[in-house]
């Protein structure tokens, strides 16, 4: 009972508040201030709902569960599904199955860093695939957590990327199949040295063969005259043999791949010096050699080769009747050795300095000084091929210093 | 029976070449009988007994040129080497070629020992002369039978 009066009570009560209400919201004027405020949020709501919808980019909206809750008109351009279609949808299922496990992976990701950027390939109505990039992010209303994604389709760009490598392949398809030209041309050139040390110098065996056969067997039948022209078969087959060797020496030097190692010079000079003992006999050579010498990063047969010419000069370009003297050190600066071979003899004019290493160039008569112009030509070639240099200080009269300079360590 | 076989086998195509090294033979006085062959195939045939050689009597050095008709040098050794009967019978090749590529090659597949021709005959005579001291005279031979 009384319940009953107090709700009577507050019926009055709450009928006077209401009076008192009334006259409030006439006096501020609180209803139209109400439609205001609704007007202003439905045009915020269409601001961003139209931001959203006539995106220029296509946007997804799933919630934790993978279960699509919206989508805009782009994103069902791309697809080519209805509205009402895409929304039955879980986003797995847009996915190219090979793919899910990827997809996972980015949610996990954008879940705990709350954006991702990925890669991954989408599914169409029609059954086609595409490659996209999704941007996503998640967002929270009322409390729940969404997951919206930005989709790029990137066919142009992985077909670009893909023209790219097919052209990278072709270049290098290229590149091999000139390479291996290149390998047969220098095979044809070496058989063609091949031939020439070969077949060349078979002719030149039997010419001084039988020349000197000629002065052996027929002396007593052929008078000076004849025997001098023997003499002159015999001794031009055998320049030409020289001829021949080393014009071989130098094409082998300038298409053979060198690798230098660590190259002990003494013993190079070791190899040299026994080649050269019945040349220093018959001469009366003085070689004098300051030991040590360096280790220098070059090719073992190539040195020899390189001091061998120079040591023969050395010998060769004297003064009639005067015994060489020839003396070998090595200097050692900046990681870089020289090897000086000086001599006693003729010594070479200033403006012939750079002549003298091109090749066929002589300065003196096969008459006095035999020789093919080719020895200091394989000097410079060689150093050459194993990254050195070589050079040459000469007064006319005073001898000559030549050098070869080669690192002493590898790179 | 092997010693009885004192003959030199020389495979050379080049007649300039037979005839000179023939020469330098006579000039060092060996008395051993020079048969000459003059490419490949003859070789194989005349070492393996065939038609036209059936008689032949077994070398006790084979001076081998690279350069040949029908069958090189090298084809020669090859074969010769997976002979049973044959495969000890010492090869001195005696070739034009100083390519690593073919002195490697030849001491690959058993050559005895590789020389180079040189050009002048003096060197040749030299060369010919140790050679028959060295294969000819020193050197203690190995049994090659014909079965």
């Amino acid at each position: 009972m009384k319940r009953m009066k107090d709700e009577d009570k507050s019926k009055e009560q709450l009928l006077s508040e209401l009076v008192e209400l009334r006259k409030l919201i006439v006096a501020d004027n609180i209803e139209h201030r109400l439609l205001e405020e609704f007007k202003r949020i439905r045009i915020s709501e269409e601001k961003y709902r139209s931001l959203f919808q006539d995106s220029n980019d296509a946007i997804f909206i799933h919630d934790l569960n993978g279960q699509i809750v919206d989508m805009n008109q782009k994103l069902l351009d791309l697809f080519g599904y209805d509205r009402s279609e895409f929304s039955s949808f879980r986003i797995l299922e847009l996915i190219d199955p090979d793919e899910n496990e990827k997809y996972r992976g980015a949610l996990e990701k954008l879940i705990s860093e709350g954006s991702a950027t990925f890669e991954v390939d989408f599914k169409k109505k029609n059954g086609e695939s595409f490659p996209a990039e999704v941007s996503s992010s998640t967002f929270i209303i009322a409390g729940v957590k969404f997951i919206q994604g930005i989709v790029r389709n990137i066919s142009e760009r992985k077909r670009a990327e893909e023209e790219f490598k097919k052209y990278r392949r072709h270049l290098e398809d290229f590149v091999a199949q000139r390479t291996d030209q290149l390998e047969a041309v220098n095979k044809e050139l070496e058989s063609f040295a091949y031939s020439v040390s070969h077949d060349l110098r078979a002719p030149l065996r039997a010419m001084e063969g039988f020349a000197n056969a000629l002065l052996e067997d027929y002396h007593d039948r052929l008078d000076p005259i004849g025997q001098d022209y023997a003499r002159r078969v015999v001794s031009a087959a055998q320049h030409m043999d020289t001829l021949i060797q080393d014009l071989l020496a130098y094409s082998r030097l300038s298409r053979s791949a060198l690798k230098p190692s660590l190259v002990s010079l003494d013993s190079v000079l070791g190899e040299v010096m026994h080649q050269f003992n019945p040349e220093i006999q018959k001469t009366g050579a003085q070689i004098r050699v300051e030991r040590p010498l360096p280790e220098v990063m070059g090719d073992h047969a190539t040195l020899v080769q390189v001091l061998s010419n120079l040591i023969s000069n050395a010998i060769k370009f004297v003064q009639p009747g005067v015994k060489p003297g020839v003396k070998i050190w090595a200097e050692e600066k900046n990681g870089r050795a020289r090897l000086y071979v000086e001599d006693t003899g003729i010594g070479i004019a200033p403006e012939y300095h750079d002549r003298i290493f091109r090749i066929f160039e002589r300065l003196q008569g096969v008459e006095t000084y035999p020789g093919t112009g080719v020895g200091l030509a394989i000097v410079k070639k060689g150093l050459e091929r194993m990254g050195g240099q070589a050079g040459v200080e000469s007064i006319p009269g005073r001898g000559s210093k030549f050098w070869v300079e080669l690192r002493t360590k590898g790179y | 029976m092997t010693s009885e076989h004192y003959a030199i086998l020389l495979v050379e195509d080049d007649h300039n070449d037979v005839l000179l090294i023939k020469r330098a033979f006579q000039k060092v006085n060996i008395a051993n009988p020079i048969i000459v062959v003059h490419d490949g195939e003859q070789a194989i045939s005349y070492l393996a007994g065939r038609e036209p050689y059936v008689d032949r009597a077994l070398p006790m050095l084979v001076l081998l040129d690279l350069k040949l008709p029908r069958k090189s040098g090298h084809e020669v050794l090859e074969w010769l080497r997976q002979q049973p009967n044959l495969k000890r019978l010492p090869v001195v090749v005696l070739t034009a070629s100083s390519e690593s590529s073919d002195v490697n090659r030849a001491y690959d597949l058993g050559a005895n020992s590789y020389l180079v021709k040189p050009v002048t005959f003096d060197a040749l005579v030299e060369m010919v002369k140790t050679l028959n001291l060295y294969w000819l005279i020193l050197n203690k031979r190995a049994d090659v039978t014909d079965e």
